[in-house]
């Protein structure tokens, strides 16, 4: 009896290395949903048997590709999410480790950062005075009164979820500190803008953030910001700061979809809802979003979703809505601020979140709108800036982006500082678009930012 | 078949197989059961093997099958179930297809019983699927035939026009728009009904009924501009614009052009001057002659010879300069990526990167090409845009217009300006305009150019100037036109699209010190 056992078992896992063989991609394919590189089939080769390597390539291969492993993956999550007492609610708000890309500094190197705000406000002086020096062509700021930054303290500085009883819950919490830092970073980036220009800073809540107060609009009055008053008081007059919070709250509490459900991102439409209130401020005439033609790509199911499999998730899929350039628009990778290889600006090819710009390419890229304004911007931003971009394109001629993000930026390949990049390519104005998880009190103002400038 | 101990301890399972009549134990008993389990696992084998290669067949023409069925559904008009089946397919592009089928029959079937709604959408969800787009004409046509025969002249004049060319679609869409502007006028509504004649133009007796519309706003409180333009202007406005229509049609047009980084110029022997940058060949202008008028895109240069056709030079990357057999042209007009023309009969013609929906204009005397959209100016100066937010309330009795980027400006005929976004006030005696994505440039009737910009770090100063007769802007440099035929430049010089100091476009006349006398020797 157990002979035969034995051979039917040998039978079925032998007719599932046959499906194996049959069905599964034998290449090395990055995997959205775990965020990884899933194993190739190993090449038999003489010296992959001898070492060893083959068995471990192959059993690499086998566990990343075995059999309906997607559905097997899911399937575990959905019994996992059958018993889940989570509520549809909290799933949307928990948080996910969804920019797993951004470097993980050692906490030494962080606790480094932390330098009292009297030792860095005179470092930023320094920089600026040394900037001033040293680049004729952007010239810094000058002791001015009015340009000057200013030392004020601050405990901490929240988003609040405003609650219809008069009562404020924090979503958010920075440090006075964190905030000082922040300024101090954004001051000696607008440092090295021509004196006409500005560097506005826009932080954007995530979707776990604003979803917060979306899934309760009823019980909600809305929300705020202290942060960037925090940040306005500490910045110089060329830095614009603007509350992401206070231009989104009125679209949130009306129900438009300025937010993915299932993904951390805004939609396009939030995007452009940011983009135009600060053109707008800005003195531009903006162009309305009636001019823009649409396409949709549906069964979106994005990082809060890949996070979690949850099937109740899985219902809330969401549907990605793109807006076509108005004019011929082309993009292309920078290096040394040369253009390199050509980049899409809408790429239909992808069905989620990487449709806006084909995702972020590094180290520097540029978006050639079609436009003949006069005016260059540099976007420092995160993902979030992708789905911003396009929208910058009607106000000037070319609209640079840097991600200073590891797995997309060197400083090797950039082959410069923002400060050549600003001189070289004339720029006026700098866009600094990051999410809640890369802005205040992350490495990427603490040390990324700050660590390319020069 | 039965079921024993089996002596040999191997368990029961080959037992309970055996025949009744076989022997139970024994040598010969081993070998049966040794023949008996290499059948079985033969078997077993076959088995698997033939389910892997049914499995595999089933995987690889599920989705055939699929369509299939899908098909037989449509034809049966079981359209729900059609629908989730060939959501279920895999193969995106068959099931595109399919779906779109799916809803062209669905629509034929609304439409046959009198859906139209419904039979429109769905043949409008059909997009490409051979008939749906001559389907859903039909179908709009006979909805707004409906509209029109229920009284509802408004939506059916916008349904008519949605079908632009189709049919008598226009006129039908005309007449509904006269019926109902009409209709407003017969119940009171007047400045609506004014607004509605005089966007008509000169159909039938529309400019008429403008008139009487703003006559009976009159006595109204707060009759705006408008009224007062149609009910009758003053003696002394009606010379001041004479004066300002004689002033403006002195100056010379079309001789200057400016595009993103270069700047053409056109002599009075008909040849034409360039500066700047000649990367896309947009300068390559020296052999041209006989030319009449200039117009410049952000590469390209257009020019009006002198028996109504028309040359082009620079990009053609999207058809901007495919303008060979363009003929009868009166004006030309270029965009950033686009060529226009206006034809001797009023016809727009285009090419380039952009179309325009022009179908229902008419009686067109100005154009201007922006960024992403067509304006224009009829000939009782009402606007006409392809995009809304290009114009507002305030423009009415243009002379011209010049659209940007999300911003415009119109020259009235009284010599004032309006523009979105700009503050206007100011500007009076105006003889032409250029307006630019970051500002506007007037110039008025003493020769002095007025520059106004959104924003302040975009400005180009070009308040020295003076006796000036004409003027072309991009939005980083500015070129003028003096009396004497000099040009001026100011702005950005990167490309010497600022490079004009020597150029002379022609010599003014020198004016006559004595009146003229009969020759004294006259011909034989």
């Amino acid at each position: 009896m157990s002979f035969v056992l034995t051979l039917w078992w040998l039978i079925l896992c032998g007719a599932l290395g046959v499906c194996l063989l049959l069905f599964a991609d034998k290449d090395a394919v990055v995997s959205a949903d775990e965020n990884r590189t899933l194993a190739a089939l190993p090449s038999l080769t003489r010296d992959t048997i001898l070492s060893g390597d083959l068995d471990e390539a192959f059993e690499d291969f086998l566990c990343d590709k075995f059999f309906l492993r997607t559905q097997v993956v899911d399937a575990a999550t959905a019994m996992k999410h059958l018993f889940s007492a989570l509520t549809v609610d909290e799933l949307l708000s928990e948080g996910t480790d969804d920019d797993t890309l951004v470097i993980d500094l050692p906490e030494a190197e962080t606790s480094a950062e932390t330098i009292d705000t009297e030792t860095q406000e005179t470092e930023s002086a320094q920089t600026v005075a040394a900037d001033e020096q040293a680049d004729t062509a952007a010239e810094p700021e000058t002791e001015d009164s009015d340009t000057v930054a200013q030392q004020v303290s601050f405990d901490e500085a929240n988003v609040w979820l405003e609650n219809a009883d008069g009562t404020k819950t924090a979503l958010l919490t920075y440090s006075g500190e964190d905030i000082q830092r922040a300024a101090d970073v954004f001051n000696a980036y607008a440092a090295i803008l021509p004196d006409d220009g500005t560097l506005h800073v826009l932080l954007a809540p995530r979707a776990q953030t604003a979803n917060k107060l979306a899934l309760h609009t009823d019980d909600e009055n809305g929300w705020s910001s202290d942060v960037e008053t925090a940040l306005s008081a500490l910045t110089t007059d060329k830095v614009s700061v603007h509350s992401v919070v206070d231009i989104l709250e009125p679209h949130i509490l009306a129900g438009e979809y300025i937010y993915f459900r299932t993904d951390h991102h805004w939609t396009a439409l939030g995007a452009y809802y940011v983009a135009d209130a600060v053109l707008e401020a800005a003195g531009y005439r903006t162009v309305p979003l009636e001019e823009y033609q649409t396409s949709e790509i549906g069964d979106f199911l994005g990082s809060i979703y890949l996070h979690q499999r949850s099937a109740k998730l899985k219902s809330l899929a969401d549907t990605v809505t793109v807006y076509e350039p108005l004019l011929p628009a082309e993009s292309y990778r920078v290096a040394n601020a040369y253009r390199k290889a050509e980049l899409p600006v809408i790429d239909m090819t992808q069905d989620d979140y990487k449709v806006f710009l084909g995702g972020t390419h590094g180290p520097y890229r540029v978006l050639d709108g079609g436009y003949h304004t006069g005016q260059n911007v540099l976007m420092v931003c995160d993902s979030f800036g992708n789905a911003m971009a396009p929208f910058l394109m009607p106000y000037y001629d070319s609209v640079y982006m840097v991600d200073f993000r590891d797995s997309y930026y060197t400083r090797e390949d950039a082959q410069g500082s923002v400060s050549d990049y600003v001189r070289r390519c004339g720029i006026t104005d700098i866009y600094v678009v990051l999410s809640e998880s890369d802005g205040i009190a992350t490495q990427f103002v603490n040390q990324l930012m700050p660590e390319n400038l020069k | 078949m039965i079921r024993k101990e089996d002596a040999s301890g191997r368990g029961n399972a080959t037992l309970i197989w055996r025949k009744q009549s076989a022997p139970v134990g024994g040598a010969d008993s081993a070998e049966s059961d040794r023949r008996f389990v290499r059948r079985a696992l033969f078997g077993s084998l076959i088995a698997v093997l033939a389910l892997i290669a049914l499995g595999y067949l089933a995987y690889r023409n599920v989705s055939p099958i699929k369509q299939l069925y899908a098909g037989v559904l449509i034809d049966r008009g079981e359209y729900q179930k059609a629908e989730k089946l060939i959501k279920s397919l895999d193969d995106e592009a068959a099931a595109e297809e399919l779906m779109k089928r799916n809803y062209f029959a669905c629509g034929a079937a609304n439409e046959n019983s009198g859906n139209l709604d419904e039979a429109i959408q769905l043949y409008q969800a059909a997009g490409d699927y051979t008939g749906a787009e001559a389907a859903w004409q039909s179908a709009v046509y006979k909805q707004a035939k409906m509209y029109e025969a229920d009284g509802d002249y408004r939506e059916a004049s916008e349904t008519y026009a949605s079908l632009g060319v189709y049919s008598d679609a226009l006129e039908r869409s005309e007449a509904c728009s006269y019926s109902y502007a009409l209709e407003r006028y017969e119940y009171g509504y007047y400045e609506e009904s004014m607004r509605l004649f005089y966007a008509l133009g000169s159909y039938e007796d529309a400019a008429e009924y403008a008139r009487l519309s703003a006559a009976a706003l009159s006595d109204n409180e707060g009759a705006g501009d408008l009224v007062s333009l149609l009910v009758g202007l003053t003696d002394e406005q009606l010379d001041e614009r004479a004066r300002l229509k004689e002033a403006r049609e002195s100056l010379p047009h079309g001789i200057l052009a400016t595009g993103h980084l270069h700047t053409v110029a056109l002599k009075d022997d008909g040849t034409v001057l360039a500066a700047g940058s000649n990367r896309s060949g947009q300068g390559n202008v020296s052999e041209w002659s006989n030319v009449i008028a200039l117009a410049a895109g952000a590469y390209h240069t257009v020019g009006l010879l002198s028996d109504g056709t028309v040359v082009a030079c620079g990009s053609n990357k999207y058809g901007q300069c495919d303008v060979g057999d363009w003929h009868d042209i009166t004006a030309i007009y270029a965009g950033a990526y686009n060529t226009v023309g206006l034809q001797s009969d009023g016809t727009i013609v285009s090419t380039g990167y952009a179309t325009y929906q022009t179908m229902k204009w008419h009686d067109v005397t100005d154009l201007s090409v922006g960024d992403y959209a067509l304006c224009g100016v009829m000939e009782n100066g009402q606007p006409l845009t392809t995009a809304d937010e290009l114009v507002n309330d305030d423009y009415f009795d243009l002379v011209s217009i010049d659209a940007a980027t999300a911003n415009s400006a119109g020259l009235k005929a009284d010599g004032t300006v309006v523009a979105v976004g700009l503050d206007t006030s100011g500007l009076t005696n105006v003889l032409a305009i250029d307006c630019t994505t970051n500002g506007l440039f007037a110039l008025d009737d003493s020769g002095n150019v007025t520059a106004l910009f959104f924003r302040e770090r975009d400005a180009i100063d070009v308040s020295a100037w003076g006796n000036i007769v004409a003027v072309s802007a991009s939005a980083t440099h500015v070129v003028a036109v003096t009396a004497d035929g000099r040009v001026l430049a100011e702005g950005l010089n990167n490309r010497g699209q600022c490079n004009t100091d020597d150029w002379v476009l022609f010599t003014p006349a020198e004016p006559s010190a004595t009146p003229e006398t009969p020759d004294a020797t006259p011909e034989p």
